[in-house]
């Protein structure tokens, strides 16, 4: 079975797992009549399944404490997620195989090894999420975003990572936590602020050089739903960002969280469409031809792609667009 | 005997790390569990054991995020009888859910690394463990020695303890000990660990599993056999491409005789038996030719 590899990019603590999960639970309740279905792993269901018991703990004080368990371990040995992709009822036919790392790899002094882990892994991904804690993006004007999603790191990565290109990509910009910033026209300044904290990042990948290869677009991701920024803390010098339900009766309620996903079996089916040589990709024109019932299922299931309301392709049109 | 802490700093300008250093051997191990999970592992790698207790969420410490900070501890000395008494006391602490509290009372917030922890806590909390006459070191029975699983539950873990605390650590086995939340239960019979334990093997009770040392032993006469079978395939098959090759017993062909008949006018006799060898083996030539075929013939067209 071909595997497609796939990662999130963050710093520590700023929700790469959560957003894992939240994805890979939604996608079920937000398919609808989709023929499509995804499949983990025993080790991956286990270990999702106690992700998400942790993110729906969030709702078990009104002030949310705690959240998803933080990951650790050397880069030989790190926990990955594999999902089969197919039809409902039937063998999956394409392996998604999630990379998870710890975030402090992205620290100044992580190890050497550390840091290679991260470029390879950028290098060999058909798409990144770039997991962004959207309360250290847009409270008190962006005032903590350096130290919790560490921008100009990522950037530095993916000038390392993305040269010579011979195969797109897909980039997505996830802002997790979005619940009080996507409401009303809200999700316009959210754009504006990722745009703003990130041109570095945005200047490389529209280079002459870059551009031609990649996709690039932005899905908002509200992780609970019904728990919401309240107010930061400091302590000891160091912030601490609050959070609060929406109610006393709030329900874990996650919105959009299947859209990263969407975007990707999208851009996928898309090169698939696109007909031309596109290097290790080509077995996805065998993969989609094998079964027309498959295509048809993920052209449907890309009609759900959301572009407004904070989502929006940035650049890649024709890698996206039917 | 060395002792390795990890742990990690509130802030998030700190991620989990080893101090002093990363423990030898970790990387051999670390596939084998789920380290957020509390997980507990005794090896032995070159005449040296570790024991590995991870996972053990502090009571107090909490990061940015207000999530539990987790401790993990290694422990790693030369194989003797004192030190395997020694690691084996700490882990059944461990495997009974008692160390955790002690451990996290020897790490605290600070220092450049975001922790640090008390060397000498640990060592003392070590010691302390076990009274010399409730630990024996009695060999185990033939009957223990075999590869087992089983659900991490307590009951199984209960066991484990009790079997730690009467029997010394068998000897032929690198992968002792395994006890974690979320491993298949092939990634321990591929390491071929004595006793292991996980949240995904459905059995409440121990369960025997394939020694994979005893699959060497078969790999090995495996591959002698078939090394051995190729070896005689290609005997045979030179024979039957070269057929008795009698040169040395078969006689040399006779010269034929050059008649009168044969020969050229003007030519020697000499000269004459030399162009007939010569025209005899041209048409040889012309038939050999053929049976080399080009590379564009052999590999099939990419279209």
């Amino acid at each position: 079975m071909h595997e497609l590899k796939i990662t999130m990019l963050g710093p520590t603590g700023v929700g790469k797992t959560s957003l894992l999960t939240a994805m890979y639970e939604q996608f079920a309740n937000n398919i609808g009549e989709v023929d499509l279905q995804l499949t983990p792993d025993d080790e991956s269901s286990a270990t999702l399944q106690e992700r998400l018991i942790d993110l729906k703990s969030l709702l078990d004080d009104f002030e949310a404490k705690g959240g998803v368990k933080s990951t650790e371990g050397e880069p030989n040995d790190l926990r990955s997620f594999r999902f089969g992709l197919g039809r409902r009822g039937k063998q999956p036919s394409l392996q998604l195989h999630f990379q998870d790392y710890p975030g402090g790899y992205h620290l100044a002094t992580a190890s050497p090894e550390r840091k290679q882990f991260v470029k390879t892994l950028l290098t060999e991904c058909v798409a990144v999420l770039i997991t962004i804690d959207a309360p250290a993006l847009m409270e008190v004007r962006g005032r903590w975003n350096e130290k919790f999603n560490r921008p100009q790191q990522i950037t530095d990565l993916f000038k390392t990572a993305y040269q010579d290109l011979d195969s797109p990509r897909l980039v997505i910009f996830a802002p997790v936590r979005c619940e009080k910033y996507i409401k009303g026209g809200a999700s316009l300044d959210l754009v504006q602020r990722i745009k703003e904290e990130y041109k570095g990042l945005f200047d490389f990948l529209t280079s002459k050089e870059v551009e031609s290869n990649v996709a690039v677009v932005i899905t908002p991701v509200q992780t609970v739903g019904s728990v919401v920024f309240s107010r930061i803390e400091m302590n000891d010098g160091e912030p601490k960002f609050k959070f609060r339900k929406i109610g006393h009766d709030a329900k874990y309620s996650p919105e959009d969280s299947e859209q990263p996903l969407r975007y990707l079996l999208r851009f996928l089916l898309k090169l698939h469409l696109n007909n031309r040589n596109w290097g290790f990709f080509n077995f996805l024109r065998d993969w989609f031809s094998m079964d027309t019932h498959l295509v048809e299922a993920i052209r449907k299931l890309s009609k759900g792609c959301k572009t407004s309301g904070g989502f929006v392709v940035l650049q890649g049109d024709s890698y996206l667009n039917f | 005997m060395k002792i390795y802490a990890q742990s990690r700093g509130r802030s998030p300008d700190f991620e989990y790390c080893w101090l002093p250093e990363t423990p030898p051997h970790l990387n051999m191990v670390s596939g084998l569990i789920q380290s957020e999970s509390p997980s507990i592992v005794i090896t032995r790698f070159n005449r040296e054991l570790m024991l590995l207790v991870t996972g053990m969420e502090s009571s107090d410490r909490t990061d940015f995020r207000d999530r539990p900070v987790r401790n993990s501890v290694a422990w790693v000395c030369d194989e003797n009888y004192d030190n395997e008494r020694h690691l084996r006391a700490i882990a059944i602490q461990a495997l009974r859910g008692l160390l955790g509290s002690e451990i996290d009372k020897a790490i605290k917030f600070g220092g450049q690394h975001g922790f640090e922890f008390s060397q000498a806590d640990i060592e003392k909390l070590s010691q302390a463990v076990l009274r010399d006459d409730e630990l024996e070191s009695q060999p185990l029975e033939s009957s223990e020695l075999t590869p087992k699983v089983g659900k991490n539950l307590e009951a199984l873990k209960d066991d484990l303890a009790y079997r730690l605390q009467r029997y010394s650590l068998p000897k032929k086995y690198d992968i002792l000990v395994v006890v974690t939340g979320n491993k298949a239960r092939d990634t321990f019979v591929q390491a071929g660990a004595w006793r292991a334990l996980s949240n995904l093997i459905n059995s409440d009770n121990w369960q025997p599993v394939p020694d994979r040392r005893d699959r060497q032993p078969n790999f090995q006469v495996a591959v002698a056999i078939a090394v051995a079978v190729i070896v005689i395939a290609l005997i045979v098959l030179i024979l039957l491409l070269h057929p008795f090759n009698q040169k040395p017993t078969v006689p040399p062909t006779p010269v034929p005789t050059v008649s009168p008949t044969n020969s050229i006018p003007g030519e020697t006799p000499e000269q004459t038996q030399q162009s007939y060898l010569t025209n005899s083996q041209e048409p040889l030539k012309e038939e050999s030719t053929p049976s080399v075929k080009s590379e564009s013939e052999l590999v099939p067209s990419a279209d």
